[in-house]
């Protein structure tokens, strides 16, 4: 019965996402499956609070071990895609009626594939680690070409296919490297090996771990593997676009954690001279940079949200860099980071849902212009998530890029910082430009205008985001002590 | 490696099984032109004679397969000029190996004691010993005798896996032989029958699982053993029965589910450009995986080489616990009868897969896809959940309710045996039954014309 | 290994690689889809001699009766039209970067195979890798992982069909095209 109760956040994921196929069978009224995913996924988000208060020492390891680590990570980061994916089910509701896309599918995907994030989260072993990345991966696929009558929506799902396969095959093929020269895929296992220099004795786990690296770049977009990234999220529908920029990028970052600080966490491959973190770091460099010139040069909001997701990835990349020094500090700081992130995307695509409705969608900057003066009450919501995305106090974003920064000054890394801090400088820039469309232009005249969409559902995802956005901007402190205590996880 | 004697019996083994699956696809083109011409009401094939000294042999158009066969090698091998002639060339090839090696893993018969065959005694005279029901033969390979052979080409682990891997290698082969025809009756006959394949090869596969569940064994030797021991599939799992039967009739692309090489829409669809002893080793394929498809449902739910009561030690009849009769036999006794049996039985469904196939109309293409996703899948599902959930309940029950299983299975080969008795009988006694033979027209058609005075009677028609 | 094992394993791996050559390849897809059939059905018979039957099998069932069948399938609808395209763009620097990959995978192997220290493989249990074998042990030890395969599963049918359901006909966004998307590919 314990054991039910430790895979209660899996279970009641599950179980909801069959009991929502078979209600969208009968059901006469498709509307109310948002709120039936958002109840799912508050519920499974509410069990893994509970396990995090009942106490996760006290929970039986069985026959879980090590398939599914239950710990504070895992529940942290459970509740963290659950929020995620509750958000983009209600940004769904109001969206996926407005566009006639309102097939249930959309849902049931978006639990399996929040299920496979979590299998991500929480895999304790390369073998159901794999599995819950190509769950995940497959789920955000179908909904990437969700919008099939959009040759635009075919073209970005089959480009994120075709590289996601790859992507995954590299990994697969890394995974099997490893587990040739340790003889184990368990993480922890695996990891031994490596402290025990297997490295020498068998060099094709070095290249086991390049390969892997390499997968784990891919997933969270990070910059020669981006290519993907702009046009998966412009051909989706924006939900799901909001879905794959949060929960996806939060469940690689958790899986990149995992394997970076308990398989591949040893003194030599976290080494300056010989391991991952001078690669990581230029590629962090890379990522930041690239994404944040790209994404000022955008005509399109939804594009440039796409490249800010990528640039988010390259601050993110440089929490993890930090583990170098001290994982603990790198984990709590890259967790914290993806729960501001998570909050503030998902408010910025919603503002966007809300602005436009069929036929009268928000793209391009101009659609913006004069927003602010006809819908002050969106405009101003969606500044505040811009606000929160270019890191300005009191907003969230502030908080989660001070604690990646201050964690790569206490470990040296002077440089890393600056260049980071000089890319948040550009990304303001192009943050700024959409406040400066929706507040100081006029629309020209005879241009179409982007008319606001009437939902309920949005407009609950926009409240709940903003009142999220401030919290953790006003009181970072109780989510920061759970991230610290999840990052406890990975204390040797 | 295989000593001699073993590398003989295989041999022998071999040739027994390709040699009746040879010989039952001929005969059975001679079949199925009787069962048509039977059921159509018209003279079946009559013409193809042999003279000799001025005495013509017809024996009732038998001769009409060897002229089959003569004219498959002598017609001109016609390869479409633009088609792609390596693929057209091996797609016979894919059709037809699938089918010959898929015999491998069928069993034939019971474990065979060579040295217990006969014997000779001291004396010289000949002896048959009986060898027990259950246990190794009598005299032990360690004490020099031959370790008892599987009177099966190959008792492979994999068992029906197997037959599932090669199932699927035919569909290449006609998808390959419609795409190099250059022709598009062939690539729409060649689309057709790789979905209709693939379709039914699922269902195939799912409504084995609960039978698979049952005997607990993918091993064909080990489900005829269980079948022996318990009841026969059918009994059991009868639903999977009908949908193994309908699906292999589906894979075998016969009549109701030939749409792939309907005449009335595609010519003769995938091997429309074949011809020869290309053409020939389609045509034969088909009839071949008639006589498979026989096999393992025989096999499979009709007790392969088993005959009600009869045991390895010989004919034993109990009912529960209550012995009946029992009537020791020799070991050469029983396994010449359980491999007749065996045989026996495939015949009757060869005939009975002939009888559907001039019974029924064609399905419509929509009817088929749909009677596949939407009828045999789901029911084939369902019949999986099905059996878990008694066979869990039954593995929960008490000793009694075994008890009175058992008693079922037992009854159920009565049942068996008294219809095998029947059938037998019937056909002796109409063997037997002097008919008229003044008359020589049989169908009701004819006898009609004949009342109205219509067509004269030709003297040379036979029935 | 004795001779006529290392001479299976040898006919196996040649026809394997023979074919994944055939199959990079041939100019037309149905000769690649049926050279990808010979190296299917060659690694199978790898498996095979790796006493893995029920692999064997499965990769007989999988990939050569559905996979393969798949690809035939899709070719054969698409029709000429997929037969004939030779990319001929940048060819020249396509084929410098696939020789430098290749020369580099093919240093690292070397590399990785010289300095390696030999595995020792297990020996290998009676009915190792038979249905059996490979029954209990998903049902035992790897209960979790392939309970879990379950999910990946579902989410693949799910999408499938989610996708396959679209209405293809009504045009969403005629004006709201911008450039860089597929209509500059089109010749």
């Amino acid at each position: 019965m314990l054991l039910m109760f430790a895979l209660s956040p899996f279970l009641v994921l599950g179980g909801g996402a069959l009991l929502l196929m078979l209600a969208e069978v009968f059901s006469r009224r498709p509307s109310g499956l948002a709120i039936g995913t958002t109840i799912v996924f508050i519920t499974s988000g509410a069990f893994s609070v509970a396990l995090w208060l009942y106490g996760i020492e006290f929970l039986p390891v069985g026959i879980l071990s090590p398939w599914i680590l239950v710990d504070k990570f895992t529940l942290f980061f459970n509740v963290l895609l659950c929020l995620g994916g509750a958000l983009a089910s209600l940004l769904a509701g109001g969206y996926l009626v407005e566009y006639k896309l309102n097939r249930g599918e959309f849902y049931s995907i978006l639990l399996f594939a929040t299920f496979g994030g979590m299998m991500l989260a929480s895999a304790g072993d390369f073998l159901t680690l794999f599995l819950g990345l190509e769950t995940m991966s497959l789920g955000a696929y179908a909904l990437t070409a969700f919008r099939r009558a959009s040759p635009r929506s075919a073209e970005g799902a089959l480009k994120y296919f075709l590289l996601g396969s790859f992507a995954a095959a590299i990994m697969l093929y890394g995974i099997a490297l490893v587990y040739g020269a340790t003889g184990s895929t368990d993480l922890a296992r695996v990891g031994a090996a490596f402290s025990h220099g297997v490295v020498t004795s068998h060099p094709m786990a070095l290249i086991g771990l390049v390969l892997i690296v390499i997968g784990l770049l891919f997933k969270v977009s990070a910059v020669p593997f981006h290519m993907w990234t702009p046009d998966a999220y412009e051909g989706a529908p924006t939900p799901a676009t909001a879905y794959m920029a949060v929960v996806v990028k939060s469940a690689a970052f958790a899986m990149m954690l995992r394997v970076l600080l308990t398989s591949f966490g040893d003194a030599e491959s976290m080494s300056w001279s010989a391991g991952w973190p001078p690669a990581l770091a230029a590629i962090a460099v890379l990522t930041m940079t690239v994404a944040n010139l790209i994404a000022g040069r955008q005509d399109s909001v939804k594009r440039m949200l796409a490249y800010s997701s990528i640039a988010h990835a390259g601050y993110l990349l440089v929490g993890v860099v930090v583990a170098l020094r001290s994982k603990e500090q790198a984990a709590a700081g890259v967790i914290f980071y993806l729960a501001t992130y998570t909050v503030s995307t998902i408010g910025a695509f919603g503002a966007l849902i809300l602005l436009g409705s069929y036929g009268k969608e928000a793209v391009s900057y101009d659609d913006l212009a004069g927003v602010g003066k006809r819908h002050p009450a969106i405009a101003m919501a969606f500044s505040l998530f811009l606000f929160s995305l270019a890191g300005v106090p009191p907003t969230a974003g502030f908080f989660g890029k001070w604690f990646i920064f201050r964690a790569a000054m206490d470990s040296g890394f002077y440089w890393l910082t600056i260049l980071a801090f000089i890319n948040s400088v550009i990304g303001a820039y192009y943050y700024l430009r959409v406040l400066v469309f929706m507040y100081m232009r006029e629309p020209q005249p005879g241009a179409a205008i982007a008319v606001p969409m009437q939902s309920r559902h949005v407009k609950a995802a926009l409240l709940l985001s903003a009142v999220f956005v401030l919290a953790l901007g006003l009181a970072p402190t109780c989510t920061l002590d759970a991230a610290i205590a999840a990052a406890t996880t990975f204390r040797m | 490696m295989m000593s001699l004697s073993e590398t003989i019996w295989a041999v022998v083994k071999i040739l027994i099984m390709v040699g009746f699956l040879f010989n039952v696809g001929g005969l059975l083109t001679w079949l199925d032109r009787r069962q048509s011409a039977m059921i159509q009401d018209r003279i079946g094939p009559n013409r193809a004679v042999i003279k000799v000294f001025g005495i013509e042999f017809r024996l009732g158009g038998l001769l009409h397969p060897l002229a089959d066969g003569v004219k498959f090698f002598f017609k001109e091998d016609f390869i479409p000029p633009r088609g792609d002639k390596l693929l057209f060339a091996v797609a016979p090839i894919l059709v037809m190996a699938p089918v010959l090696a898929l015999i491998a893993v069928i069993p034939f018969g019971d474990k065979l004691c060579v040295d217990d065959l006969w014997r000779t005694t001291d004396t010289g005279s000949l002896l048959f010993p009986a060898v027990p029901r259950y246990g190794s033969c009598l005299i032990p390979v360690a004490r020099g005798g031959i370790a008892a052979i599987d009177l099966q080409v190959a008792s492979l682990n994999v068992g029906i896996l197997y037959v599932f891997a090669l199932a699927g290698q035919g569909i290449v082969g006609a998808a390959l032989a419609g795409w190099s025809s250059d022709n598009k009756f062939s690539l729409l006959g060649a689309l057709r029958a790789a979905s209709q394949m693939v379709s039914y090869e699922v269902t195939i596969g799912m409504s084995l699982v609960g039978a698979l569940m049952i005997y607990g064994s993918v091993r064909m030797g080990d489900m005829v053993r269980w079948q022996g021991d318990h009841a026969w599939g059918i009994f059991i799992q009868p639903l999977a029965f009908f949908m193994f039967f309908m699906a292999a009739v589906a894979e075998s692309k016969r009549i109701p589910f030939d749409l792939p090489e309907a005449e009335s829409e595609l010519v003769s669809g995938y091997f429309t450009e074949y011809s020869g002893m290309k053409f020939g080793m389609f045509y034969f394929a088909e009839y071949m995986e008639v006589v498979t498809s026989s096999m393992l449902l025989v096999t499979i739910f009709l007790g392969g080489w088993q005959l009600p009561f009869l045991h390895r030690d010989g004919l034993t009849i109990d009912i529960g616990t209550w012995r009946a009769l029992q009537l020791p036999m020799n070991h050469l006794t029983v396994t010449a009868i359980q491999v007749c049996t065996f045989f026996g039985k495939v015949l009757f469904l060869c005939w009975i897969q002939c009888f559907v196939r001039w019974s029924l109309p064609r399905f419509r293409y929509d009817q088929l896809m749909k009677l596949c996703w939407r009828i045999l899948l789901p029911l084939s599902l369902a019949n999986i959940l099905v059996t878990g959930v008694v066979y869990l309940l039954l593995d929960h029950a008490g000793p009694v309710l075994g008890n009175t299983l058992q008693m079922i299975g037992d009854l159920t080969q009565a049942v068996v045996a008294i219809a095998i008795t029947y059938f037998v009988l019937s056909i002796v006694i109409g063997l037997i039954r002097p008919t008229r033979r003044t008359s020589w027209v049989v169908g009701s058609t004819a006898k009609l014309a004949q009342r109205f005075g219509g067509t004269p009677r030709s003297p040379r028609m036979q029935a | 290994m004795n001779v006529i094992g290392s001479l299976y394993f040898y006919v196996c791996a040649a026809v394997a690689i023979a074919g994944a050559i055939a199959t990079v390849t041939a100019r037309n897809p149905i000769r690649g889809a049926v050279s990808l059939l010979v190296m299917v059905v060659s690694i199978a018979g790898l498996f095979l001699a790796l006493s893995a039957e029920f692999l064997a099998a499965i990769q007989l069932i999988v990939y050569a009766g559905a996979i393969v069948v798949l690809f035939l399938f899709v070719i054969m609808i698409l029709g000429e039209s997929s037969s004939s395209v030779h990319d001929k763009k940048r060819i020249v620097s396509r084929t410098l970067a696939a020789a430098l990959l290749g020369a580099v995978s093919l240093g690292a192997i070397v590399l990785v195979v010289g300095v390696s220290t030999p595995l020792q493989a297990p020996r290998i249990r009676a009915g190792f890798g038979g249905i059996d074998a490979i029954g209990r042990a998903l049902f035992s030890d790897w209960v979790v992982p392939f309970e879990l395969s379950s999910a990946l599963l579902m989410v693949a049918v799910l999408g499938a069909v989610a996708i396959a359901k679209g209405d293809i006909k009504r045009p969403l966004e005629s004006a709201a095209t911008t450039p860089g998307s597929a209509s500059e590919e089109q010749p």
